[in-house]
């Protein structure tokens, strides 16, 4: 059995938007330096479903052949600039993203290792609980934005989890395994419970909200050596007790983030309580926009999780999509749906990429785009046939060929504007034929550009982040497919 | 083929006799065979072992769900305060790590944070409305212009009953300081303040949020009464202990007895509601698909045809266990129904503006839970009416406790998926057959396209279809459905002709009444049923099975039977946690 992965917590700065935070106590200016840097930077993950079609979103083979400028950067990665693609990226990376075609880096044939499907965990975990493997989760680490909140913001920062699904207890990709195995799910929030978990306690009077805050702060101080003092009882079990001390740990996070400074910020326009229709998650998604960007503005929080599966709540009338997403995922003629699909989801992905950088920083004129890095991806891979050249649905669950887009440079970290393809000369015999590089190392480069070290994630020195072990040695070889360097980023990507 | 159905169970029909019924005193035979360790009953005796002193095994931690946490604080501020709040209040969603809302793995950072927001939150809605303040303590109502010995008076008083009703039992003097040093906090500024932290930090107590069991002083297997209690309320009311639950086992539940107790608490209105969300988890309703355009033309209506199909299925289940003492065999059987939403009408064929109790049209093969439109609705399969009946296969063994494995994605990346527009002269049921034939594939798609099949006259809706419309382009094929299927059930092969008969076999099964059985003592132990539950399982579902006049017992007996059992009062902590 393994050991449990416990977070523990890196001394910091400075939060976003100059929120003063806990005394440092770091043994360098150098690396004090590169605290600060990494406090000031967002992290925001915007997670898709049921797949994609490759011919919509990468650029077309016509347009490749007439750039024809691939540049080698090393073994099995090729890079081009997105700027030499005559007309739109692709036709859903249409001409909206224009204006941020430079500060968005489109990754390709990237391959999920484990057994994908519709799992939230192996967006940002690496891994996916469904299918036969892994058997054991104990001792995995937690999501990277939850590793990211406890090691570069000292638990001060909690993950904003916002969500758009049929179901009204939809989770999120913000999640971590239990000392016994079982995995927990943060809650996606929808845009009335996101408005009042942000702002809610901050409409009232200015004096009103600091005296709410200083009771809060007090009644926690209270509470916490009460939690501590239960759950070391001897007369509960083990099990009890470990139940009871992640209960206080999480109440020692929430002590630190009471801590810091309210920024000075006025609250969006409070959204409507929206159902769960066809008819209104055009504005829950666009809400859900608007929240990320006021949350990240207002100091809340520098890491947000949009997870966006409408399924049933996608129609023919209103979207293109007949029979819900979920069932054109499994339809093979269903091309068209699925591509409608897709791109209801990034025409609010160019929503918040142009929102980020509309957002400027008095001082620096540096945009809030540029100091976040915004991760786009899918839960599976390319539903396309052999070689992406025929639009003929192959469908699958696997994340093979996955949807993944980087956008903003993380405060100067990332070099941006790039196509970057990953493939190798191997070929599996379905789906897309390339093999490419695994889909743990986006991960690990989002950390990295993110501030962490690989200390923050590895387990007894052992590089690598989730599950490396694969599921079908025909699709994905672990001797074919690109692992490399499991504390480094990805090629292509540093500056 | 391997056993799929009724893993442990007797065969009922040895030799194959279809329907015959198996004998209380042969399922008890089962029962001591199967060794438990306790006291044996001697033969003659007409129930089974209790296998008290048997070693039951760690139940988790149990805490405050989505639904029980509401409960509670309506409970203890009434619905005014909380619906003030209800924004809030929905942002607390902790997440199932098991089959039922109530198996909850440890906290998460949201939700710790939502429980402080809520806490804080009701607080100020109970102190900012004089009916709220009205209704959890006189005092509280002019408490602003009452003299400093009238608040200090009034400060004991609420850390004393809002502290009781929360924390399920009585306070000792260093918890009400605790409590009454909260009220300090907000004090410095204002009495208001004051009360509003104190009512906080009753509400945001580890014993208010956990079901901490510390077992009885002299010793750490059974429960006390006031822990006795608690479970009883959050199992049977998913709330907490009324005053008369708690003044009950203040007596140690001397007066009123505990079987009391449980009979006065099954009529109370939230014992129908919480075993509403067993049904709910049970039969997986919340995966009932949002119906097409084509059953309800707006999506409000839409909505609402998917609300009616859920509730139309849990009130079938509770108002035969409540109102009709229904049993296992009327669960599967019955074809009553009140229909109240005129969509849904109109797929089971009845009129649609009945406000009164139907029966279902028998020529649409209706009976029991297992043909109604919540139970059959799938999503739909491109290219076809027809509903899905790997799917439907895959639902009916999970009623039967019998899961069936998800695909090793390792061989399902080699075989290439049903395209449901290839073929369209054939049947779904065929097509999927063909695929699976001859990969390692077969095993499990055998089993579940036989349980599926016997419902193919079901559309992905749960309406009643004649034929399957494969529809390939502008052309449509009609193709016969063949519901026949063989099927495993207690051991033994059955052949069966469509979804009524199917119902028949496994109302007259043991493995079906078991099932329904575990999914119970799941629901009240919070885990999955484990070796050590199996004298309780065998004792329950002898309760639901016919007795020697051939009367099977009735739900509600078997779920009171769960309540008063040894096994509930057993406080089973992890052997390696005390010390």
């Amino acid at each position: 059995m393994k050991t449990p992965f416990h977070l523990g917590r890196r001394q910091f700065l400075r939060g976003s938007a100059g929120a003063a935070l806990a005394i440092p106590s770091l043994p360098s200016l150098v690396e004090a330096d590169a605290a600060v840097a990494s406090a000031s930077r967002n992290f925001i993950s915007f997670r898709v479903t049921n797949g994609y079609y490759g011919s919509f979103w990468y650029p077309s083979e016509a347009a490749l052949r007439k750039t024809g400028n691939f540049v080698s950067v090393g073994p099995n990665v090729r890079r081009m600039s997105l700027a030499e693609i005559p007309g739109p990226i692709s036709p859903l990376l249409d001409a909206s993203f224009d204006p941020v075609r430079g500060k968005i880096a489109l990754l390709r044939h990237i391959d999920k290792l484990d057994g994908a499907n519709h799992a939230p965990t192996s967006g940002l975990m690496g891994w996916s609980f469904k299918g036969v493997l892994p058997n054991d989760l104990r001792g995995l680490p937690p999501s990277i934005d939850k590793l990211m909140a406890a090691r570069i913001f000292g638990g001060a920062v909690s993950p904003l989890n916002l969500a758009i699904a049929n179901s009204s207890t939809g989770p999120s990709c913000s999640t971590s395994v239990a000392d016994s195995g079982e995995v927990l799910f943060e809650a996606g929030l929808y845009p009335h419970q996101a408005f009042e978990k942000l702002f809610g306690a901050r409409l009232a009077e200015p004096a009103l909200v600091a005296k709410r805050l200083r009771h809060k702060q007090a009644l926690v101080d209270r509470v916490l050596p009460h939690y501590r003092a239960v759950a070391a009882n001897p007369r509960l079990s083990m099990a009890d007790r470990q139940h009871l001390e992640r209960h206080v740990d999480h109440i020692r996070d929430l002590q630190s983030r009471l801590s810091r400074q309210i920024v000075e910020c006025t609250p969006p326009r409070a959204p409507e309580m929206f159902g769960r229709t066809p008819e209104s998650i055009d504005a829950a998604g666009a809400a859900l926009i608007d929240l990320t960007v006021a949350a990240l503005r207002c100091g809340l929080t520098n890491i947000v999780n949009l997870y966006f599966d409408p399924d049933s709540l996608l129609t023919g009338p209103l979207h293109g999509v007949e029979n819900g997403h979920h069932a054109a995922s499994h339809d093979p003629g269903a091309v068209v749906a699925v591509y409608n699909a897709v791109k209801w989801s990034t025409r609010h992905l160019s929503m918040l990429l142009l929102r980020l950088d509309a957002e400027r920083d008095g001082n620096t004129g540096k945009s809030m785009l540029d100091a976040s890095l915004v991760f786009f991806n899918n839960e599976i891979g390319n539903q396309q046939g052999q070689s992406g050249l025929r639009l003929i649905g192959d469908i699958n669950h696997h994340g093979l060929d996955a949807q993944v887009l980087l956008a903003g440079s993380c405060g100067g970290v990332l070099r941006m504007g790039d196509l970057l393809d990953f493939g190798t000369e191997y070929r599996r015999p379905r789906y897309t034929s390339q093999i490419g590089t695994a889909y743990n190392r986006v991960l690990i480069t989002c950390m990295l550009a993110m501030g962490l070290t690989p200390q923050d994630w590895e387990q007894n020195g052992q590089p690598g982040y989730g599950d490396l072990r694969g599921v079908d040695p025909l699709l994905s070889p672990p001797d074919k497919t690109v692992v490399g360097d499991m504390r480094a980023m990805l090629p292509g990507l540093g500056v | 083929m391997a056993n799929r159905a009724g893993i442990g169970i007797a065969n009922r029909r040895a030799g194959g006799a279809s329907g015959a019924s198996v004998s209380k005193m042969a399922m008890m035979a089962l029962v001591v065979g199967l060794g438990c360790s306790g006291p044996q009953p001697a033969p003659e005796q007409p129930v089974p072992a209790t296998c008290e002193g048997d070693t039951i095994a760690p139940l988790p931690l149990a805490r405050l769900g989505a639904t029980a946490y509401e409960r509670a604080l309506r409970s203890l501020f009434g619905d005014e305060a909380i619906n003030a709040i209800a924004s809030t209040q929905s942002t607390f969603r902790p997440v199932a790590i098991g089959s039922y809302d109530s198996h909850l793995g440890p906290v998460t950072a949201g939700e710790v944070e939502a429980q402080f927001e809520i806490s804080s939150a009701a607080a100020l809605a109970v102190m900012a409305s004089p009916a709220a303040r009205a209704r959890l303590l006189p005092c509280l109502v002019d408490i602003e212009t009452q003299d400093a010995a009238a608040v200090k008076m009034c400060v004991v008083a609420l850390a004393d009953r809002l502290g009781t009703r929360a924390l399920r039992r009585a306070l000792q003097p260093e918890e009400l300081a605790r409590f009454k040093a909260s009220y300090d906090i907000g004090a410095v500024d204002g009495v208001v303040d004051g009360f509003v932290t104190l009512i906080s930090a009753i509400v945001i107590d580890p014993e208010f949020h956990y079901f901490l069991e510390f077992g009885t002083t002299d010793g750490h297997e059974r429960l006390s009464p006031n822990e006795g209690a608690a479970r009883l309320a959050r199992i049977l009311w998913d709330d907490f202990p009324d005053d008369a639950l708690l003044a009950a086992a203040a007596t140690g539940f001397g007066a009123p007895s505990w079987d009391a107790e449980i009979d006065r608490m099954w009529t109370d209105p939230r014992a129908r509601h919480a075993l509403s969300r067993f049904v709910f988890d049970w039969l997986e309703l919340d995966h009932v698909p949002l119906p097409l355009s084509v059953w309800a033309p707006t999506s409000n209506e839409r909505t609402a045809l998917r609300l009616a199909t859920i509730n139309e299925v849990e009130d079938f289940f509770t108002e035969g266990v409540f109102d009709r003492a229904g049993t296992y065999v009327d669960l599967l059987l019955d074809s009553g129904a009140r229909i109240a939403n005129p969509a849904l009408a109109t797929i089971y064929g009845v009129p649609p503006d009945s406000k009164d109790p139907v029966v279902l049209p028998a020529e649409y093969g209706r009976a029991g839970l297992l043909t109604r439109v919540g139970w059959l609705s799938t999503s739909v399969i491109p290219g076809t009416n027809a509903g899905n009946l790997v799917k439907r296969g895959a639902r009916l063994a999970r009623f039967l406790c019998d899961e069936i494995p998800l695909p090793d994605p390792s061989i399902a990346g080699a075989i290439r998926p049903v395209n449901t527009r290839d073929s369209p002269e054939q049947p779904l049921r065929e097509r999927f057959s063909r695929l699976t034939k001859d990969t390692p594939c077969n095993g499990c798609h055998a089993t579940l396209e036989a349980f599926g099949a016997p419902f193919g006259h079901y559309g992905a809706m749960g309406e009643w279809i004649v034929t399957e419309s494969n529809r390939v382009g502008a052309v449509t094929h009609a193709v016969p459905i063949a519901t026949d299927a063989e099927l495993i059930i207690d051991d033994v092969v059955i052949p069966v002709s469509d979804g009524h008969d199917l119902s028949e076999r496994i109302a007259a099964s043991t493995a079906g009444p078991k099932c329904l059985v575990e999914q119970m003592v799941q629901r009240l132990f919070g885990r999955q049923v484990q070796s050590s539950d199996r004298c309780l399982v065998d004792r329950l579902t002898l309760a639901l099975l016919p007795d020697d006049s051939g009367h099977p017992g009735t739900i509600e007996n078997m779920i009171k039977l769960a309540l008063k059992s040894p096994e509930f009062w057993h406080r089973a902590p992890d052997p390696e946690g005390i010390p």
